[in-house]
Formats: C-alpha cells, sequence, structure tokens
C-alpha cells in the first residue's frame, strides 16, 4: 500500500480529535462549575473516606510489663517470643496467640484527624469486648525498659463500676461531657491514655464518638490495636511466685530468672529478701 | 511500508537486546578515592566537608591531624593540592569551614572567642586570620559565633552582627540584633540566616545578606506552643522549619518554595535539596514516605514516588531515612537498617529509580558528609587513621564489581555454628513480617535451647565483603568503632556494650570476608564460645564457601 494513501483520513482524524477535545475541557469546566455549588472538591476526594481517622500509635515509650496465660511450643513461636522483641509485629502475634495482656495497666497514644470541614469528638470510652477474667499470670516478661515517663492526659480504672476517662490529677469526673476536642479539616490532636486494671484480666475496645458539623447525628468509630485486634490488660498478682516463669528481657532476647533476681524484677526499688 | 516494518523489527530487537544488557549490569559504588585524615576521634561524624569549584577545578577541603592542618583535595582524584597548617588539630564538634567564594574560610574556637582564617586554595597563601571577640553574643554556649556561607562571613558580638571583607578580614558593616527576645544562634545558608528564638513566641528567621550589609528579610514562624519548631539548613543551604503538621521551606532569599503538610508516623524526612534544575522533597504523609520531584524554574511536578517501609515506625527497619545529598545524576542519603554496615539509598533524578546499595563501613564509624557533582562523601573510622572516602555511583553497562556481595547470595547463618556446640540446641531460620507476609531472613539464626532455662543464641551475618581487601577494610572498621572490644581470638571480638542486665553478650566475629553477629541472651560465656565456634568456622570455610561442616569448629 502506498504511504500516501492514508494521509488525507489521518488529518481529517486529527480535526476531529481537536475538535472533541476542546468540546470535552468546555463541557467538563461548566459541569465542574455547575456541581461546586452544592459539592466542592474537597467534599468530592475525601467522600470516600471516613470523617474522622483514629491512629494508635505503635509505642508510648512507657510500655508496661506482659504477662501471658501459656509459654509457646511451636520452635518458631519460641523463636520470636523468645527473641523480646517488643513492638516487632511477629513477637505481638504470637504474644497474642498466647493470650498476652499488659500488666497493670495500658499507656497509649491516639491520633485523632478530622477529614471533614469541622469533627467534634464528643466522647472516648472503654468497651469491654469480652467476660471478665481472673488476672493472667502464665508467665511474666519485663518490658525492656528505654523509654520515658509515661504523661497521660487521661486514666480510666476498670475496676470501676462506671468506667470513664477521667483527666490526670482531677479523679471522679468525666473528661468528655464538659469537655469535647473539636478538629478542623486537616487538624490532628494527640491524646496519651492510661487504661488500669488490678483485679481482673481485660478485653477491650476503645469506642469515639464524634459529630461531623452539619449533619446533625453522632456517629461512633471502633480503635483497635494495630494489627486490628482488640487490647488486653490485666492485674498483678501480689507476689512473683504466682507467675509460671518470670522472664528478664536482657536486651538480646528473654532469659528465665528465679528467685531476688525476678522479685527485684517484679516490684523494682523495692526490697526482696532470699526469702521471697 | 516493508521498510516501516523492518525498522520497527529491528527496533524492537534492539530494545530486546539493551534490556538484556541492562539486566546484565548490576548497579554499584566504586571508591574514587580514600583521603587519610588521621586521628579525628568519634567527632569525626560530625565533620561537614565543603565542596567548591574554584577556577574550573572541583575541590574539597578535609581536616587532617597529621599535621594538624587543613588540606585542599582536587575532588576528582583525591590529590592534595595545599595544606594550610593549623595551631591544633581541627575538631569538627567545636570548628568549621567553607568556601566563601574561591576562598576557604576556617573558624577555629579559642575558648570564648573563634580564629576566623582565610587562604587562598589556588595559590596557598593565607590571606588573613583574626581572633574574633564574640563572648558577649546574645546566642547559646557551644553554638557556633560566626557564619561562613558562599557570599560572606559574619561574625557575632553583644552589639550585633558584623561582616567581615573576604578578602582584607576588616569588618565593612554592623547590624543591630532584631528586636525582641536576646536568644539567637546563625544558619549557614547562602546568606547568613538569624534565628530568634522566644519561649512563647513564634520563632523568626532574619535573613543578611553579608554583600549587602543588612537584614534583608524576616519571616515569622508558625508555633502551637505544644511542639518544638525545628529549623535546619539541607546539604543544598535550603532552610528547612518543621512546623506542627507542617514542614516550610524557604529559600536563601526568604522565598517560601513550599509549605507541606506532614503526617504520624515519622517514616522519612523532611527534608528538601535542590540545585538550578531539580528540587526534591522528602517528607510523612500517612505512613508511607513520599518523595516529590519538581523543576526548581517553574515548580513543575516531574514524578512522585510513594514508599512504605518494610516494617512498622519504631523498628530499625521502619524509618526510610532521607536522600538528602544531591550529585549530577542522584539523590543519595544513608538508611536505617538492621545491618551494621551503612546501606546507601541511591534515587534516580530523572525518574525517581531506586536503588540501595551496601557500602562497606560501619553504621556506627561512618556517616555521609557531603557530595560533589560525581561522588558520594563519606566519613570512615580506621584504627590506623580516619579516612573520608569518595564513592561513585555507577548502574550503567560495564559496571564494575560491588564492594559487597549481594545479600541474597550471603551465607546461611543457621549453617556457620556446628550443631555439636550446642547440644540439644535448635535452629530456627529467621524470618521478617513485610506487607502481611513472613520472608525467610536466612542471614539470621535463631538457636533455641532445649528449655526456657538455657539462653537462645542468636547469630546473624551482617555483612559479606566481596574482595579480601574490602574484608580486611570492613574488619577494621568495626573494630575501630569499639575500642573497648575484648578480643576472643579468630577474629571474634566480644562488644564493649552491655544488655538491660549489664552483661556484656554482643560479640562480632570476621572471616571468609563476612562480618557476623553473635549474641547469647544474658549468657557471656555463651556468647564468647558461641562466637568462637562461628569464628572457627568461618575460618574453616573460608571466603567463596557456605556452611560449616560438623566438626570443624571448636568446642
Amino acid at each position: 500500500m502506498p504511504e500516501s494513501d492514508d494521509k488525507g483520513p489521518g488529518k481529517l482524524a486529527k480535526v476531529m480529535l481537536w475538535i472533541g477535545a476542546l468540546l470535552t475541557a468546555v463541557v467538563t469546566a461548566w459541569l465542574t462549575d455547575a456541581f461546586s455549588l452544592f459539592l466542592r472538591p474537597a467534599d468530592l476526594v475525601s467522600a470516600a473516606r471516613p470523617p474522622l481517622l483514629v491512629t494508635v500509635l505503635p509505642g508510648t515509650g512507657a510500655e508496661q510489663d506482659l504477662a501471658v496465660a501459656s509459654r509457646p511450643t511451636a520452635p518458631r513461636d519460641r523463636a520470636v517470643f523468645l527473641s523480646g522483641r517488643f513492638g516487632d509485629r511477629a513477637f505481638d502475634d504470637v504474644v497474642a496467640t498466647l493470650k498476652g495482656a499488659w500488666v497493670g495497666e495500658k499507656e497509649m497514644r491516639v491520633v485523632f484527624e478530622s477529614q471533614r470541614d469541622l469533627v467534634r469528638v464528643t466522647d472516648v470510652r472503654v468497651k469491654e469486648v469480652a467476660p471478665r477474667q481472673p488476672i493472667v499470670t502464665g508467665a511474666f516478661v519485663e518490658h525492656p525498659r528505654q523509654g520515658g515517663p509515661a504523661n497521660p492526659q487521661l486514666t480510666v480504672s476498670l475496676d470501676a463500676r462506671d468506667a470513664f476517662f477521667t483527666q490526670a490529677g482531677k479523679p471522679g469526673r468525666p473528661y468528655f461531657g464538659p469537655h469535647s476536642l473539636s478538629l478542623k479539616r486537616g487538624d490532628q490532636a494527640e491524646l496519651g491514655l492510661e487504661i488500669r486494671a488490678r483485679k481482673h484480666s481485660h478485653t477491650f475496645v476503645l469506642e469515639v464518638e464524634y459529630v461531623v458539623a452539619g449533619t446533625g447525628k453522632a456517629e461512633t468509630v471502633t480503635v483497635k490495636d494495630p494489627a486490628g485486634r482488640p487490647f488486653r490488660v490485666t492485674g498483678a498478682p501480689t507476689a512473683y511466685t504466682a507467675y509460671g516463669t518470670v522472664y528478664r528481657n536482657t536486651g538480646a532476647g528473654l532469659k528465665v530468672v528465679t528467685g531476688r533476681a525476678a522479685c527485684r524484677l517484679f516490684l523494682p526499688g523495692r526490697a526482696c529478701t532470699s526469702a521471697r | 511500508m516493508h521498510v516501516r516494518a523492518l525498522i520497527a523489527a529491528l527496533l524492537v530487537l534492539a530494545c530486546a537486546a539493551g534490556s538484556g544488557n541492562a539486566r546484565q549490569a548490576r548497579p554499584a559504588f566504586t571508591a574514587a578515592w580514600s583521603a587519610d585524615l588521621g586521628e579525628i576521634g568519634v567527632h569525626g561524624i560530625s565533620l561537614d566537608v565543603p565542596v567548591a569549584t574554584v577556577g574550573g577545578r572541583p575541590l574539597v577541603a578535609l581536616p587532617s591531624t597529621r599535621p594538624a592542618a587543613i588540606r585542599v583535595h582536587d575532588a576528582e582524584t583525591g590529590a592534595i593540592l595545599r595544606t594550610f597548617p593549623l595551631a591544633r588539630p581541627y575538631h569538627p564538634l567545636d570548628d568549621h569551614m567553607g568556601f566563601v567564594g574561591e576562598l576557604l574560610a576556617v573558624s577555629i574556637s579559642e575558648g570564648a572567642a573563634e580564629r576566623v582564617t582565610v587562604v587562598d586554595p589556588v595559590t596557598g597563601r593565607t590571606r588573613w586570620t583574626r581572633l574574633l571577640p564574640s563572648a558577649d553574643a546574645p546566642i547559646l554556649d557551644y553554638l557556633t559565633r560566626t557564619a561562613i556561607t558562599p557570599t560572606g562571613i559574619v561574625w557575632a558580638s553583644g552589639g550585633g552582627l558584623h561582616g567581615l571583607d573576604p578578602a582584607s578580614g576588616r569588618d565593612t558593616w554592623t547590624v543591630p540584633w532584631p528586636g525582641g527576645c536576646p536568644h539567637f544562634r546563625l544558619l549557614e545558608s547562602e546568606v547568613a540566616v538569624i534565628v530568634q528564638d522566644c519561649r512563647g513566641r513564634s520563632p523568626a528567621l532574619h535573613g543578611v545578606d553579608p554583600r549587602a550589609g543588612r537584614l534583608t528579610w524576616t519571616r515569622r514562624l508558625r508555633d502551637s506552643g505544644e511542639e518544638l519548631v525545628q529549623i535546619k539548613v539541607s546539604s543544598t543551604r535550603l532552610i528547612i522549619a518543621r512546623e506542627p503538621g507542617h514542614v516550610t521551606v524557604l529559600d536563601a532569599d526568604g522565598r517560601l518554595m513550599t509549605r507541606s503538610p506532614i503526617t504520624f508516623p515519622e517514616v522519612g524526612g523532611p527534608t528538601v535539596i535542590h540545585d538550578a534544575e531539580l528540587t526534591l522533597l522528602v517528607r510523612s504523609v500517612n505512613g508511607r514516605r513520599e518523595t516529590t520531584a519538581t523543576r526548581t524554574r517553574d515548580g513543575r511536578v516531574l514524578w512522585r514516588r510513594s514508599l512504605r517501609p518494610r516494617t512498622s515506625p519504631g523498628t530499625a527497619e521502619g524509618y526510610l531515612g532521607n536522600a538528602d545529598h544531591l550529585t549530577a545524576t542522584h539523590a543519595m542519603g544513608a538508611t536505617t537498617t538492621e545491618l551494621t554496615p551503612r546501606m546507601i539509598e541511591v534515587v534516580s533524578r530523572a525518574d525517581g529509580a531506586r536503588d540501595v546499595l551496601p557500602l562497606p563501613v560501619s553504621e556506627r564509624a561512618s556517616r555521609i558528609v557531603g557530595s560533589t557533582s560525581r561522588d558520594l562523601l563519606v566519613f570512615e573510622k580506621h584504627p590506623g587513621g580516619d579516612r573520608v572516602t569518595a564513592y561513585t555511583f555507577r548502574d550503567g553497562p560495564g559496571a564494575s564489581s560491588p564492594l559487597a556481595v549481594p545479600p541474597e547470595r550471603w551465607p546461611d547463618a543457621c549453617a556457620l555454628l556446628d550443631p555439636a556446640v550446642l547440644p540439644g540446641y535448635v535452629p530456627v531460620p529467621g524470618t521478617v513480617e513485610h506487607l502481611g507476609t513472613r520472608w525467610p531472613k536466612p542471614n539470621v539464626c535463631e538457636f533455641l535451647p532445649p528449655d526456657d532455662a538455657g539462653a537462645v543464641v542468636r547469630v546473624a551475618v551482617s555483612w559479606v565483603a566481596a574482595t579480601d581487601a574490602d574484608a580486611t577494610r570492613l574488619a577494621r572498621t568495626t573494630l575501630a568503632a569499639d575500642p573497648d572490644a575484648q578480643r576472643l581470638g579468630e577474629g571474634a571480638y566480644l562488644r564493649s556494650s552491655t544488655g538491660n542486665d549489664d552483661l556484656r553478650t554482643f560479640a562480632w566475629v570476621t572471616g571468609g570476608r563476612a562480618l557476623v553477629d553473635v549474641r547469647a541472651a544474658g549468657d557471656p560465656a555463651l556468647t564468647r564460645r558461641a562466637a568462637l565456634a562461628v569464628a572457627s568456622c568461618l575460618n574453616a570455610v573460608g571466603p567463596g564457601r557456605t556452611g560449616c561442616p560438623p566438626g570443624r569448629s571448636s568446642r
């Protein structure tokens, strides 16, 4: 086929394409302008996103020790567990299978981010998702103490009949109710929370209630740990001897300790006689 | 038409051949040159190497302790061109230097004052030297009271900021300190920048043009009162202010280059580097590191790359680092890694394509200290004398062999310890979680005791050098980083660092071109035994082979 044969139709097609592109641009501009009276581009972008993003940060620097109900038996799980790498996803997974719980209290940092023009967080509460259980005493695992002191803004005790967050230093009065957090689009607010338990072990999630400005209704988002599991916190026994095993976190892995060394681990700062 | 078809077929064939060649070529670093600095000490990692083109020749200035001097090197060959003696050795924490036009200025602290000396790197002549009485300047202790920038030199006193004529050393102008609180520090951008940081008020930046001798711009930053505003100057002298939730970048004229949101968790940046053609912004957005390249001239976005860390933030590999040094072809920076030696990230300026390559130097003893248009400059600590080495990145056909063996060809860590040394122990190969999937990590092996009363022994291959020379260099660097280590024998050393239980249970072993970390949780005696067994194994097997034949290791 001669090369000149397809030149005529090619030119026509190009012209048609140009006219088509021009028409599309004009119509799109008109439509966008018309729609923007009802819906702004920012709303279009964020329509698929939840109005409030809640992120639990992986560490506070002041984590508590762990208690697990049993010890791992499979070699890989043992290797991961004995590595003692707190915060490592594999370690957290193994601890979860062993029904691990934070001893005494759980500290967490929660970041709220608004995806709408104005969101007001009206309540943050603890919701227990399983019946309370006896305290966990299978084994005690020391947390590698490297972080600074905790400085939670809100605390709650799960031993109380009505568990609600109170402001640090102002016990007895719920924080939410008199207070709320308002967030503009893109704003972030961080809350340091402390959830305490003494008598039982608890499995719980956080429920965050919020109101999006202009909608007139309250919505709720459930917050779990970064792996999507509920949080667990347990009370501690009065003596370390209640634990089946006590592990010291050496920084190079977990090591079983007994006697006075175990007692000192469990009660740092207190005198441990050799008889304990 | 037949001709067209033939040309198309030839093009396809050429592309196929080209891609085949490209696959064969492996990106690599080669050491262009290495300069001996003498014993700079651990503070060598604070070194900032000035680079400039003087009379058409690219130069770098490096300190030296044998003799105490500043040496000007050719940036392409590393050859020493000029040596300028100092009264005492250069101390990177207290002293600083930089090119001012075609002259080199060196500031050496003398008690509360600073002595500035300006030399001509071409003629080797010292132009002038002055002791500047800056003790009463309203600048915090331990912070520099002089600013050496490409456009001039300024020094601080109680009366204000003074400009110096680089050619003669005479004071040429004085600018009084800005009103408000008297808490200042100096930054070295293309011009000198005064940072005024007052408690309870927003920090302010004041640009001082050394040539004009006046405050040319002022910009106030947003301060939430809860988080500190961090202000720094990037390797290409842009001013980066990290405000709550945002990063603000200013050029030397105080013009806003970008203001971008940054969100938790932090996985890289914020930093910005630029030259006449390209501006590269690195920041964290929702757990991903966003790298955006724009054309400097008009801000047009050329490419954008988003990367999520391999592991969750807060872990060793949960931070991706920054490509914060610029060469003519790539942006480069160090990445955080579990491996002991330094990994360098190389990002193509053209399209953001990314390579992560090893350098055979220890993380504890090395740091990127600058870049030229061709090379990355790395400070390395060695037992016989510290060095700055210029590494050239090559990714085209004909690239030379890499300095290290790629990790996929490292020996199996579980095969480096004779099972007879640890009776009853079970080796478990390491794994790593990535994108929800568990992948093998054969460079790590954990030997589990029969019961939990015993200590877990962890053996991790940290490095395998490609040549004997690089292996020797790596062994020396590792030892230099820990002078208090205890030698166990056969290339095995017990680290001076201790665990949470105050016991020395970390060891390293070199042999067979490999560097291997060994540790037994809370059991120094077992650490020694395991380290010696690994050493025996490495030395028995030798380079190019992996595995430890049973019965070859020491008991």
